[in-house]
């Protein structure tokens, strides 16, 4: 399996965080308002940047979040 | 009236398998997601009771969005898969593992009505995340 690669930007993130509990969800979207981070998807060859990040829970606790590189 | 569908949405019906712990890692990693039982059995296991959890008006939404990436063929679930961590490789037949997926979840149910030019791609966090666990909204 050859991975993808992604990693936020130096700055700090600036979003709606109080979305993050709102629906009790376990994989939350948060948009921000200038690019946050990059990456490679899958295959390494191509490269995309974003202004999405997502944000996991796993039985309502944080676990990880990291740059949402575009699904399409 | 047109309906808003994501495949983000696909992924949060997904959602157990997105970044997994490395026992499930390891668990989820040897199912064979091209063979149909193994997929079914996974699906049950993993996602019926998931999304069971999301309230009405949620599993609405979800089946817009499903019904139609299953019509339209306008998925790329490598990237999905990719985009959220998940432990899979895309499966071979992607029509296949979407109609399972409405199948498991949804038994005899048809498929919504509206026609692929009737609803409009929104990958928006305020459209994303409208989902609600029950007795969250």
């Amino acid at each position: 399996m050859r991975i993808g690669f992604r990693r936020f930007f130096n700055g700090g993130l600036h979003g709606n965080f109080y979305t993050l509990a709102r629906t009790g969800d376990s994989v939350v979207t948060i948009d921000f308002d200038r690019t946050i981070g990059e990456g490679y998807l899958k295959g390494g060859d191509v490269y995309a940047t974003t202004n999405q990040a997502v944000f996991i829970f796993k039985d309502g606790t944080p676990y990880t979040f990291y740059p949402l590189l575009k699904a399409e | 009236m047109s309906k808003r569908v994501s495949s983000y949405l696909i992924a949060k019906i997904l959602s157990p398998f997105c970044s997994p712990i490395d026992e499930e890692y390891e668990k989820l990693m040897r199912v064979n997601i091209n063979n149909d039982q193994q997929l079914i059995d996974l699906l049950q296991e993993y996602i019926v009771p998931h999304v069971r959890e999301y309230d009405e008006e949620s599993q609405e939404i979800i089946k817009d969005s499903l019904s139609y990436f299953i019509k339209s063929g306008n998925l790329n679930l490598e990237r999905v898969f990719d985009a959220f961590h998940m432990p899979f490789e895309a499966p071979e037949d992607v029509s296949s593992f979407l109609n399972i997926l409405w199948s498991v979840l949804f038994d005899d149910e048809p498929l919504r009505e509206n026609s692929v030019s009737n609803y409009i791609l929104d990958d928006s966090e305020g459209f994303v995340n409208s989902l609600y666990r029950k007795g969250y909204r």
